[in-house]
């Protein structure tokens, strides 16, 4: 754990240091982050003009859940997105050869090589604002609250990560798998709408087999609502299940690797 | 005994098609696999600090068996083991001890200088401090390029680009290094720096090498053993010069006249030997036996202004062994 924090430090410092060489990709990112998260607020403030609240969230509720679910993105945009973003183009081109030779568990190396260092300045933007939001709807923040709110929206995290992994690793079944971007891309946008919109089976699905609810809701509801066992236990046993599937799809995908011919 | 590799065979799935239009729609409805041998019962050993050139045409499987070797492809049946570990199990402590170099894919990052992607490998391999630098310094020297640390890779040219790749490779101290093709596309001049380097550091370090080239300059300077693959299958496991001895066994004599000879030496030496002389220069090509009666003759006619002996060129020989290796072995 100590060495892959280490590591991790390494891989940051190294990140830094090549995105610090783009100067334009890096001002540029956060420009296009604030676009897309006004589109978002734009989107949703929009319904608010028809609607009161979306069963009980408020439109206070709402811009809380659209700040954590941006944080959600943010930090999976600093620590995953990149790495899976690459990892079908790895596999099928053979570039994953580099990371299987290192002494180090390959599928953390896979999943945290790169890192987007912008993101760190776009994660400190939005804490701030998630805590003037709520200093202006005059909510007061309990610290019980917090600390359950770190540990679901990491549990969301290692949700969200879990479910593109496996579908970015499916290259190793399917070749050149080069549309697993565009589905992770459709899948996770369940998981920028309240769940309160979904109902039925397709709210049930979302809860457990395909688990984008459990992303940034839960973690939004706990926020706002405070710590809910039903929810939180839901989320651990989930998390637990995804995140062996993620190892054994890589176990059984390296088992299947052919590398690329020279 | 460094790696021992025992009835070792990898098979991949084709997945096989007709050309056109219908051949790809019918095989979007109905997918047909072959089944392809790269590599059928392999058997090798190779003993610590030898250098070994693997030797084989394009698809004969010589990547495929290195690849094998350092555990990036798991193998149909067989079994391979290196110091002790089964490279497919990845243990830690195998990683540390063993390397690759692909003449054709880089390990080093693109956009920035490669003294940062050192720096990243120190961690990952855990190289102390003092260690690090020391071995850094030493494979800059040796391949004179401290003045491209800072450049990044992108900047390079090629021949730049495989040192600081080898020096990648190199930082952690390797017991065995696999070089697949090092010197591809490099000019002579590079690909001579790289072949002094590696000679000299496997005799000072005493690392195995496993070396995979076309170029057989490369081979001919730094391997005395070369194992030799074609379709998947050993071939030829032994000295590389007794190879190129029996493919092509001839050496090439040019003698040089003090005068014009008579046209009767002419018509005599011609109905015995394959030769041809024009103005004063004999040349010859021929094995050593026939080469020796032919020298004897010659001197005892005339005494030469000048004569030279050459071994015919390694990249000719083994063309011709290429063209049909079953014929040599």
């Amino acid at each position: 754990m100590v060495r892959n924090l280490k590591l991790f430090w390494a891989f940051f410092s190294n990140s830094l240091t090549r995105d610090m060489e783009f100067k334009a990709n890096f001002i540029g990112m956060l420009f296009v982050d604030s676009v897309y998260y006004g589109s978002h607020f734009l989107f949703f403030s929009v319904i608010f003009n028809y609607v009161d609240s979306l069963l009980e969230f408020t439109k206070d509720d709402v811009t809380l859940f659209l700040i954590i679910t941006f944080m959600m993105d943010t930090v999976y945009m600093l620590l995953i997105a990149e790495n899976l973003g690459k990892l079908n183009r790895m596999i099928v081109k053979g570039d994953l050869d580099f990371v299987l030779m290192k002494p180090v568990n390959s599928q953390f190396f896979s999943s945290f090589r790169y890192v987007n260092s912008y993101a760190v300045v776009s994660i400190i933007m939005l804490s701030g604002l998630l805590g003037y939001a709520n200093h202006l709807m005059g909510r007061a923040i309990l610290l019980q609250n917090v600390l359950f709110f770190g540990y679901s929206f990491m549990l969301g995290l290692c949700i969200f990560y879990s479910v593109d992994f496996i579908i970015a690793s499916l290259a190793f079944w399917f070749r050149d798998f080069s549309m697993s971007g565009w589905f992770s891309h459709e899948i996770m946008k369940f998981s920028m709408r309240p769940d309160t919109i979904y109902s039925g089976f397709l709210r049930k699905t979302l809860f457990t087999i395909i688990p984008m609810a459990l992303v940034s809701s839960v973690p939004a509801r706990i926020f706002i609502y405070g710590p809910d066992i039903r929810y939180l236990l839901l989320q651990t046993i989930v998390t637990i299940c995804f995140l062996i599937a993620v190892r054994i799809v890589w176990i059984r995908g390296l088992a299947r690797y052919e590398s690329a011919s020279s | 005994m460094a790696i021992q590799v025992n009835q070792l065979t990898k098979k991949f799935r084709i997945f096989k098609r007709e050309a056109g239009l219908q051949g790809a729609l019918r095989s979007f409805l109905h997918r047909q696999y072959e089944d392809f041998y790269a590599l059928r019962d392999i058997n090798l050993e190779i003993q610590s600090g030898e250098v070994l050139g693997i030797l084989g045409e394009n698809g004969a499987g010589k990547t495929t068996l290195i690849k094998l070797l350092v555990g990036l492809l798991h193998p149909t049946s067989g079994r391979v083991l290196i110091d002790g570990f089964t490279p497919w199990e990845r243990k830690n402590d195998f990683l540390r001890n063993i390397s690759i170099v692909m003449g054709q894919k880089n390990q080093l990052w693109w956009d920035i200088p490669a003294a940062e992607s050192f720096l990243l490998n120190q961690k990952i391999y855990g190289i102390e401090d003092k260690q690090f630098r020391k071995t850094l310094d030493e494979l800059v020297d040796l391949l004179d390029i401290s003045s491209k640390l800072n450049t990044q890779v992108r900047r390079l040219s090629l021949g730049e680009r495989m040192k600081m790749e080898i020096i990648a490779a190199l930082l952690h101290r390797p017991k065995i290094v696999l070089l697949d093709e090092p010197t591809i596309g490099l000019d002579v001049v590079s690909q001579s720096k790289i072949r002094d380097f590696v000679k000299f550091y496997n005799e000072k370090r005493g690392t195995t090498i496993l070396l995979t080239s076309h170029y057989m300059t490369d081979i001919q300077a730094l391997c005395k053993r070369v194992f030799v693959i074609h379709k998947g299958r050993a071939l030829y496991d032994g000295n590389f010069d007794i190879l190129v001895n029996r493919v092509n066994p001839s050496k090439k004599l040019t003698f040089e006249f003090p005068e014009h000879p008579s046209a009767a030496t002419i018509q005599k030496l011609e109905n015995n030997f394959a030769l041809r002389i024009e103005d004063r220069f004999l040349t010859a090509q021929l094995p050593d036996a026939e080469l020796n009666e032919l020298l004897v003759q010659l001197f005892n006619l005339h005494k030469p202004k000048s004569f030279s002996l050459e071994e015919l060129p390694v990249e000719e020989t083994m063309k011709a062994f290429f063209a049909d290796p079953e014929k040599f072995v």
